[in-house]
């Protein structure tokens, strides 16, 4: 089932990734649709989680609010008509830049431990900071931005769906 | 004071204290909201110059005495948020006895139930957002009742607990 | 727990159960391999993996937290450091999901401590070592849940820590910050923990990491409040706790060496730690993060031996160079531990319990 999601999720990426770079208009409002709908299920998940869990624990009242704001957090960004394309690439550039940062770091905390997946890590985070760094440079280029940004997010996805098909021990137990 | 009762104690003081935290997140939500709505839904922002008929020429000034009467409005509002919140918390803590917050709360509730149908408009807004719109407004219902009524337990409670 | 319970406690407490100091040295040492036994490590010695009896920091940050990998989570941490003390426990108005989760939460006493004793009962030391560290960290580690959970393992920040004051006892409101570089600052009450994370499956609400280190010093009391409590608080007192463990793990340890003739639950050998009732409670009772010395000191002046300090190393040649590998002490532990975690996860699974998978 994971594995599923995570081929899925890539191929939306590599989608919303050719959308984006064949025509930059349609990019944006998919990417806002997508973040919408993510939003949306995010905020429902939690008041899902909120009935069923969350409710039994002590300050679980905290899940039900988290998710009704997340749900009209994503309801309202649906509704949107007219956002700057400047806002969404920036966003976009934000959440990679994070994402780059936290793996970077990662990384780090593996070596130090003498993992050997950390080159691994450390090339994807530091492609991810890089993307964005690029982004931010041609920031006013709008069509320069979004084709690396689309480039950059094929990348990640071919990556996600490499990793879906990552050997999964099972441990029979008898 | 028995373990059940003290139990119950912490249970209404940590309803009233996540009320208090959300209801200020929620007033920062709703100006937030608003400030996104008026900027990104170019249908709003037509609507509300249309609506005041105001002449090509006067469209800078309308535009800042929009933003000044927004302000304040905000202002009201979070500051509202802001209070109430804070002395919920507070009572929480056992910091505070003053119950004005309460009646707040209770003025509060009268107020987004009187509004709830004039959001039902989807002129603007999407059903989606409209729905979302009005489980925010009856969450925050929710959230004020929890508030006044865990108050009234722990007040009850204190109060068997002394005697 | 931590080495100077697992590895030195252990000892002593198996010298007083009438073992020699060799054996007692063996007992020992596999009780605190279970604390080190990860995949790493197995990987290097080329062992099966599926002995691991822990997961280093490493390995959790790459754990995948879908299905699979809660499972695989929760048949190392629910086996060996978090035994779960009622798996038919009953809570009214809950779903089958919330409870799947609350019949993990470990405690001492538990039907699953004496099969844990049953089941090294004439098999080799090591199996013995594991046995003992189960049982003793079920009086560490009660309360909290070998499963990531939200519910289950949270805290809040009411944490108050019961000290000994002149005129009695008194509470000091304990702080936790999130820096796990630094150390607990012990005499202001300043202790490290994990960063609050809202999701139900995260790592950071996995056992006791909510309350940082806090259950594994013996010298704690605290007042707290669990998440699956219903707002009632608990009071842990370490001391206490860790005096009922080193008294069962006497009584386990004199049943395995057929001392007795059937361990049972709640049955303590409190006769037989009388004469040093005293210098094990001050042990026990001083302010340190680690109480390694003491113990120790005081496992040699039992047994009149010197205990070699605790060597990670220490059997890998032999395991790596032996043609028989179960023969040898290594071989043995991963075979008791084997054969402990499938106990565990078929009594989990039996309950009809799947977080610890499908048990064949």
């Amino acid at each position: 089932m994971h594995r599923i999601k995570e081929i899925i999720s890539g191929l939306f990426m590599i989608l919303g990734a050719a959308i984006m770079i064949s025509d930059p208009q349609y990019g944006y409002m998919f990417v806002i649709l997508v973040l919408a709908l993510l939003l949306i299920v995010l905020g429902i998940k939690r008041l899902f989680y909120y009935f069923t869990m969350a409710r039994f624990m002590v300050d679980g009242k905290e899940s039900l609010y988290k998710g009704v704001l997340l749900l009209d957090f994503g309801a309202l960004t649906g509704s949107l008509t007219d956002v700057p394309q400047f806002y969404v690439l920036a966003y976009l550039i934000a959440i990679h830049a994070f994402t780059g940062l936290v793996e970077i770091l990662r990384a780090r905390e593996a070596r130090s431990q003498g993992a050997k997946m950390w080159r691994m890590k450390m090339l994807h985070g530091i492609i991810d900071l890089v993307m964005a760094v690029i982004c931010i440079i041609f920031i006013n280029e709008e069509s320069i931005a979004v084709l690396i940004y689309g480039i950059g997010l094929i990348y990640s996805a071919i990556i996600k769906i490499s990793m879906a098909f990552r050997k999964t021990k099972f441990v029979y137990i008898q | 004071m028995d373990r059940d009762n003290s139990a119950l104690i912490r249970r209404y003081n940590s309803n009233i204290r996540l009320s208090g935290r959300f209801f200020i997140f929620f007033g920062l939500w709703s100006v937030i909201r608003t400030i996104i709505m008026f900027t990104m839904n170019s249908n709003i922002k037509s609507a509300a110059f249309a609506d005041a008929e105001i002449d090509e020429g006067d469209e800078l000034l309308f535009s800042v005495i929009l933003i000044i009467v927004f302000a304040v409005i905000f202002m009201f509002i979070m500051g509202f948020h802001l209070f109430v919140g804070i002395c919920a918390i507070r009572y929480s803590r056992g910091k505070s006895k003053n119950p004005v917050f309460l009646i707040l709360a209770a003025i509060n509730i009268v107020i987004v139930l009187i509004c709830l149908p004039l959001n039902l408009d989807t002129t603007y807004y999407g059903i989606a957002s409209v729905v979302a719109s009005t489980v925010v407004d009856l969450t925050m219902v929710f959230l004020l009742f929890d508030m006044i009524w865990s108050a009234i337990k722990v007040r009850r409670l204190n109060r068997a607990a002394k005697e | 727990m931590q080495e100077d319970f697992h590895y030195y406690a252990t000892y002593a407490a198996a010298i007083l159960a009438g073992y020699t100091h060799k054996e007692s040295l063996d007992i020992a040492y596999s009780a605190q391999f279970v604390d080190l036994c990860s995949r790493t490590l197995l990987s290097k010695i080329k062992a099966p993996l599926k002995a691991a009896t822990t997961q280093l920091q490493l390995e959790m940050m790459d754990a995948r937290t879908d299905i699979a990998g809660l499972q695989d989570i929760t048949r190392i941490w629910a086996s060996f450091h978090f035994l779960p003390l009622d798996l038919y426990a009953v809570k009214e108005k809950r779903p089958k999901r919330y409870m799947n989760k609350y019949r993990l939460i470990c405690g001492p006493n538990g039907e699953l401590v004496k099969k844990t004793v049953d089941l090294a009962k004439d098999k080799p030391l090591p199996s013995t070592g594991i046995a003992m560290h189960v049982l003793a960290d079920t009086w560490a580690h009660s309360y909290f849940a070998g499963t990531p959970s939200l519910v289950i393992n949270n805290t809040t920040d009411e944490f108050y820590e019961i000290i000994t004051t002149e005129t009695g006892s008194a509470e000091r409101k304990m702080q936790f910050r999130h820096n796990p570089g630094a150390d607990d600052i012990l005499d202001e009450s300043i202790y490290t923990n994990s960063i609050y994370q809202g999701s139900e499956n995260s790592i950071m609400n996995l056992g006791h990491a909510r309350a940082g280190h806090l259950p594994d010093y013996s010298f704690a009391r605290y007042r707290y409040l669990p998440a699956w409590n219903d707002y009632k608080d608990v009071i842990k007192d370490n001391p206490s706790d860790y005096l009922n463990a080193f008294c069962q793990m006497i009584r386990a340890m004199r049943f395995l060496r057929s001392d007795l003739p059937v361990f049972e639950t709640h049955e303590y050998d409190y006769d037989i730690i009388k004469p040093y009732e005293d210098r094990i409670r001050t042990i026990l009772t001083k302010r340190q993060p680690i109480a390694s010395g003491d113990w120790k000191a005081f496992g040699q002046e039992l047994s009149s031996e010197s205990i070699d300090d605790f060597d990670i190393n220490r059997y890998q040649d032999e395991y790596l160079s032996a043609v028989d590998k179960n023969s040898t002490f290594l071989g043995q532990f991963i075979n008791g531990s084997i054969a402990h975690k499938g106990m565990v996860c078929r009594q989990i699974f039996e309950s009809g319990n799947m977080l610890a998978g499908f048990v064949g």
